[in-house]
């Protein structure tokens, strides 16, 4: 290396520090936003004073949040379904990149069975057959609904396969010789194997269930049952009030409040906020393919 | 054979719970494509419902406007595309030239955080921060010089800024998916490359992208799916009236007709078209990808 | 130990079911079979069930569903499935309400389509418009024509024809009644003009009183800094993105134009011509344009809904927009800020010497429907009944059934409705009491206005919006001068959805927004008469032929 090239080097990192830190600026300004919101008085939002930074800083939207019921018990529905629902998903993914990562020799109907998972990917029947068939398996209303319908995360699937594939088939070769059963193989060879793939998708899942809210409201049949993000959905529509009696618009305001809406908004961020970084480290080995291993 | 069907089995066993569920789940209610063909009648039913050929299909083509629908779709659509994929990469790259771990950490996790935050939170701040007057990236471009620019009120700029707020919401997932790659890339294909006398341009062009290049043909593969979905939730929360022109999609036009009259057999109708269309551009590539690179996608 | 349980339970089981075959064999061999205990209930043998308040006995059971409207509060221990109005059906009309599905009013339409498209209607349905003429079509509705005449009560038939009858004739199609409308107020839904008075004392300025007040008063609040900080950052008149609606809307400017936009009005030879498509909306249009270019309406109102507006408006931003009675609600935040704020609701004006007239959109937008085939199907009439003469009738407790401690105990009831002035007789009978300073004569929601407002005139500002309403000169106020001096034009069309609208309204609603946008922001004024024209072409001609045709059936 010259020392020319070397301080064109020099310039090049410099901006290119400057140039990743006002990209990172850009991404965290809604959420400071909505951060400054949640800590600021209605009446300096409502004068539009509140970008990045509290203005009469207060506690009072976290302490109505706090006092709602609604919101703690959506806040717990939407754990549980987590609890479940992720692990599940996990199982179900694992259990089916595993066969079909096999070349065609070793399992003659992966083909088949890959194409008959992806198309699923792009053909649907549309809501109303969608519903009726939940409704046909008796799960609607219950826990249920939330989990199975959208166990088999195909996407996911098909990140996980690769990876799957990208292991050394040596390992599984040897394996085999050794007497261990596909099952044995499988839990304990390729899945320790690919634990940062498998954490990267867990925490993809976290989200996908943390986040969705649409089946909540079309599944359940009391708000009472709502996860989450089901009822901040109602929370946050904007509404026109013109067919509410008078004395509901007053009560509407206070609900609808945008420091409560930004504290509410801000609360349900944060779990995933949370385990987000702790799964990252994972990332850096998250999804190879096969190809990209020297 | 038989033997081969033997060792088979759990392969076969380890599928069947997700087979079922799948078979249940979204093999089942596929039998309501029929509604594309019927004109709906709850009380009878989805298959005793008259039976309209394709007039759905030719009320779609006949409203006015919808081929200029169709072609806002496909143009949103295929600019998120290519720059769902070559923002990523690009910033991946980048981000890989940093040295510092604890800032480079810091980046990937803070570039995922828009994600989280859905389009009608964000519609409220983008409408603030982009507005030509007291907006402030208009303030920036204001400073360098640049005349505002009325993001989501001109026509012209409309779909680039769907373009622009969509890449900017999502790009984090791809960066962390090809940072992972890349990170994986075996350092002595650098060092040969070094030794050969190659600059970092050429190890970039040379080792780098060729190494990047099965994982940027898969993510462009799946994302093909996405030709026709240009972003409901987006374009539904941030468009109006002046930018109807370029701004409109399928989604939007069907969630009107859906809103008027609860039209199950056209919406049903867009949906298959949008299948079909989908589900020939994946295979059509998935074959390409095989042809070309010897190399299975899923 | 499990074992033997499981044993236990399937033998009791098993017991219960041959109970059950044997009693039913008993009741074979009394003469009595289930198919005629059921039919028995639809023609009840007692008197009491078929007067219009009275109590079935046996009990039945009644499904339904319904949205509720967020924030709805309940006492200790209660709940949508348990409350006043739920025991009160069950103990005093042996009515059992089941609600089937519960969902917040503004995912109920969506809920809905989904539980109408796979068939599975309760008993009571409350649906809109559109979906009532679905189902009529579909011939999933009981006729209510004979049940209604029979059990309606005189208090319930009362208060469904206040309006001339209109509602009904809506609901009615082939001369058969197949939804019983969620009577309302079209009046309310009417524009009043709200300007910043703070401001106007300021830059020494008169209440508006013609269309070029208004104009000027806009142009003043625009140059002349009302905010005072020195920065060329208020608004004039406001304006939401949608151009009408029920805040920061139009409707009120184009009524000042005697134009009357998205309605059905009578031209001179009586016949009905749409509001959007005729020559006054253009001169309206017209006049917006020029606002638009000096620089009176908001450069960027394309992409500001209602709520990015009352931003602007409770920031100190905006001091004039035209919007419903009860934006004063909405306004409530900016006081809370600011409570040197005042606003006042004052009459929409002309541009000529002809009174300014309110468009006034016909009322109803819910019918209570009774699905094919329900047991009961009179019971929704006998619930109105109830409903109605608990909250209105002679034997009204509206403290125990309407509105108590800030509750809205009302909104529990199964089916609802109000007398259609009923916010016009509050704002009347509150003035009159503060007036007399008597408030005995008012019922307990009147009272809770009459309260608040001595509340707010004592110094508690949070309560200003009751004044802004209730008080002498709040917006009902406006509203009701309105209703004296004929200052109103009715929707002239208030069937259901014709075939026409439900095929094109999407699209013809789609051009008018962005005609109209268009022209507003500078376009050519031509392109107006090009929009007649195709309105006209794609769907509109079809519509005006068939609502004249409907209406000749009238």
């Amino acid at each position: 290396m010259n020392k020319h090239a070397s301080i064109s080097r020099r310039t090049f990192l410099a901006f290119n520090y400057l140039f990743l830190a006002a990209v990172a600026i850009a991404c965290l300004f809604p959420l400071l936003n909505v951060l400054a919101i949640s800590f600021s008085s209605s009446a300096a939002v409502s004068a539009g004073k509140v970008s990045l930074w509290p203005v009469d800083f207060n506690l009072k939207s976290y302490s109505f949040v706090l006092s709602k019921p609604e919101f703690g018990r959506a806040f717990l529905i939407s754990l549980g379904r987590v609890a479940v629902g992720v692990p599940l998903n996990m199982l179900l993914t694992i259990l089916i990149a595993y066969p079909l990562s096999k070349r065609s020799h070793e399992f003659r109907f992966r083909n088949a069975y890959a194409w008959y998972f992806v198309v699923t990917m792009l053909f649907s029947g549309g809501l109303i057959p969608w519903y009726m068939t939940i409704k046909m398996t008796g799960i609607i209303d219950t826990f249920w609904a939330m989990i199975l319908p959208g166990a088999v995360p195909i996407f996911n699937v098909i990140l996980l396969l690769n990876f799957f594939k990208s292991l050394p088939d040596e390992i599984d070769q040897a394996a085999q010789i050794d007497g261990a059963s596909r099952w044995q193989t499988l839990w304990q060879i390729a899945v320790p194997l690919s634990a940062p793939a498998v954490a990267t998708l867990t925490l993809f899942c976290i989200v996908t269930h943390w986040n969705s809210w649409f089946d909540g409201l079309i599944l359940m049949n009391r708000p009472d049952n709502y996860p989450l993000q089901s009822y901040l959905q109602t929370v946050i529509v904007n509404r026109d009030l013109s067919l509410m009696a008078a004395q509901d618009i007053l009560k509407w305001a206070e609900v609808s409040d945008r420091t409560s809406k930004a504290a509410q908004v801000f609360v349900a961020v944060l779990p995933v906020l949370f385990v987000y970084p702790f799964l990252q480290k994972y990332f850096a080995e998250g999804i190879v393919m096969g190809s990209v291993k020297g | 054979m038989k033997r081969k069907t033997i060792r088979e089995l759990p392969f076969h066993l380890m599928i069947l719970p997700g087979f079922l569920l799948v078979f249940i789940y979204s093999y089942v209610p596929m039998a309501g494509i029929i509604m594309a063909f019927e004109r709906l009648v709850p009380s009878k039913g989805m298959f005793r419902s008259p039976w309209v050929g394709w007039k759905n299909f030719e009320y779609m083509l006949h409203l006015p406007g919808t081929l200029s629908v169709l072609g806002n779709t496909f143009f949103i659509a295929g600019m998120k595309m290519a720059a769902g994929i070559v923002v990523p990469v690009l910033f991946a790259l980048l981000l890989n030239e940093a040295r510092n771990r604890l800032f480079k950490r810091s980046i990937q996790t803070i570039i995922y955080f828009p994600h989280f935050l859905s389009w009608i939170i964000l519609s409220g701040i983008l409408i603030d921060i982009l507005s030509p007057s007291t907006g402030l990236v208009n303030g920036l471009l204001g400073s360098l010089g640049i005349p505002s620019i009325y993001f989501l009120g001109d026509p012209d700029w409309f779909p680039f800024t769907l373009v622009l707020t969509d890449t900017w919401k999502e790009f984090g997932y791809g960066t962390i998916v090809y940072l992972a790659a890349l990170t994986s890339i075996n350092p002595a294909l650098y060092e040969a490359a070094s030794m050969d006398g190659a600059g970092r341009m050429r190890q970039t062009l040379n080792v780098t992208l060729p190494a990047l290049l099965p994982m940027i043909v898969l993510m462009s593969v799946l994302s093909l799916g996405n030709v026709l979905n240009a972003g409901f939730e987006q374009v539904f929360n941030l468009y109006s009236p002046q930018v109807y022109k370029t701004g409109d999609i399928i989604d939007t036009l069907v969630f009107r007709i859906g809103l008027e009259n609860a039209n199950y057999g056209v919406a049903t109708a867009v949906g298959l078209f949008k299948s079909v269309v989908s589900f020939v551009m994946i295979g059509v590539s998935y074959m390409l990808a095989y042809r070309l690179t010897n190399y299975r996608i899923f | 130990m499990k074992g033997k349980k499981g044993i236990a339970l399937l033998l009791s089981s098993f017991l219960v079911l041959s109970l059950a075959a044997c009693s039913s064999g008993n009741s074979n061999n009394g003469g009595t079979t289930p198919e005629e205990s059921a039919a028995g209930s639809n023609t009840p043998k007692d008197t009491a069930s078929i007067t219009p308040l009275g109590k079935y006995d046996p009990p039945i059971e009644v499904t339904a569903v319904r949205g509720i409207t967020e924030g709805t509060k309940y006492s200790e221990g209660e709940s949508i499935d348990n409350n006043v109005w739920s025991k009160a059906y069950e103990s005093e009309l042996g009515v059992k309400v089941k609600y089937l599905w519960t969902t917040p009013t503004a995912q109920y339409d969506q809920k809905l389509n989904i539980a109408i498209a796979s068939d599975d209607l309760p008993d009571i349905t409350p649906v809109s418009a559109s979906q009532l003429k679905r189902l009529v079509e579909d011939d999933a509705l009981e006729d209510l024509t004979s049940l209604y005449e029979k059990y309606g009560s005189e208090l319930t038939k009362g208060i469904m024809s206040q309006d001339g009858g209109n509602a009904i004739k809506s609901a009615t199609f082939d001369g058969k009644l197949y939804g019983l409308p969620n009577m309302t107020s079209g009046l309310g839904q009417t524009h009043v003009l709200w300007v910043r008075t703070d401001w106007l004392q300021k830059l020494g300025l008169p209440e508006p009183k013609t269309m070029d007040d208004v104009i000027k008063t806009a142009e003043a609040f625009v140059k002349q800094d009302p905010d005072g900080n020195n920065k060329a950052d208020t608004y004039g008149l406001g304006i939401n993105k949608d151009i009408f609606g029920f805040y920061a809307g139009m409707q009120g400017f184009f009524n000042g134009f005697h134009a009357y936009p998205n309605t059905w009005v009578k031209d001179a030879s009586g016949k009905l011509g749409y509001g959007s498509v005729q020559p006054e909306t253009k001169a309206a249009l017209l006049k917006l344009q020029e606002l638009y270019k000096q620089g009176l309406l908001d450069k960027e109102f394309g992409t500001k809904d209602a709520t990015k507006v009352s931003e602007a408006a409770n920031g100190g931003k905006l001091g004039l927009f035209y919007g419903f009675f009860w934006n004063a609600g909405w306004l409530q935040d900016g006081k809370n800020a600011d409570p040197a704020m005042e606003w006042k609701p004052i009459s929409i004006v002309s541009i000529d010497d002809q009174p300014a007239k309110a468009q006034v959109p016909f009322a109803i937008n819910t019918y209570y429907v009774v699905k094919k085939g329900a047991k009961n199907p009179e019971a929704a009439v006998k619930v109105l009944n109830f409903d109605f003469e608990k909250l209105w009738g002679e034997t009204a407790q509206p403290d125990v059934y309407s509105v108590n401690n800030n509750t809205a105990i009302f909104e529990y009831a199964l089916l609802y409705g109000e007398a259609p002035r009923k916010n016009l007789d509050a704002y009347l009978n509150v003035v009159k009491a503060l007036e007399a300073k008597d408030s005995s004569s008012l019922n307990t929601e009147e009272k809770g206005y009459y309260d608040n407002i001595l509340a707010f005139r004592a110094g508690d500002h949070k309560l200003w919006g009751n004044e802004q309403m209730y008080g002498p000169a709040g917006s009902l106020s406006v509203i009701d001068g309105y209703s004296k001096n004929a200052q109103l034009v009715d929707d002239a069309y208030f069937g259901a959805p014709t075939q026409g609208m439900t095929d094109n309204n999407a699209t013809l609603q789609k051009l008018q927004l962005e005609v109209f946008t268009r022209i507003i922001m500078g376009g050519s004024i031509d392109e107006f008469d090009q929009f007649v024209t195709q309105w006209n072409d794609l769907g509109g001609n079809t519509i005006t032929g068939e609502v004249n045709a409907w209406q000749a059936s009238q």
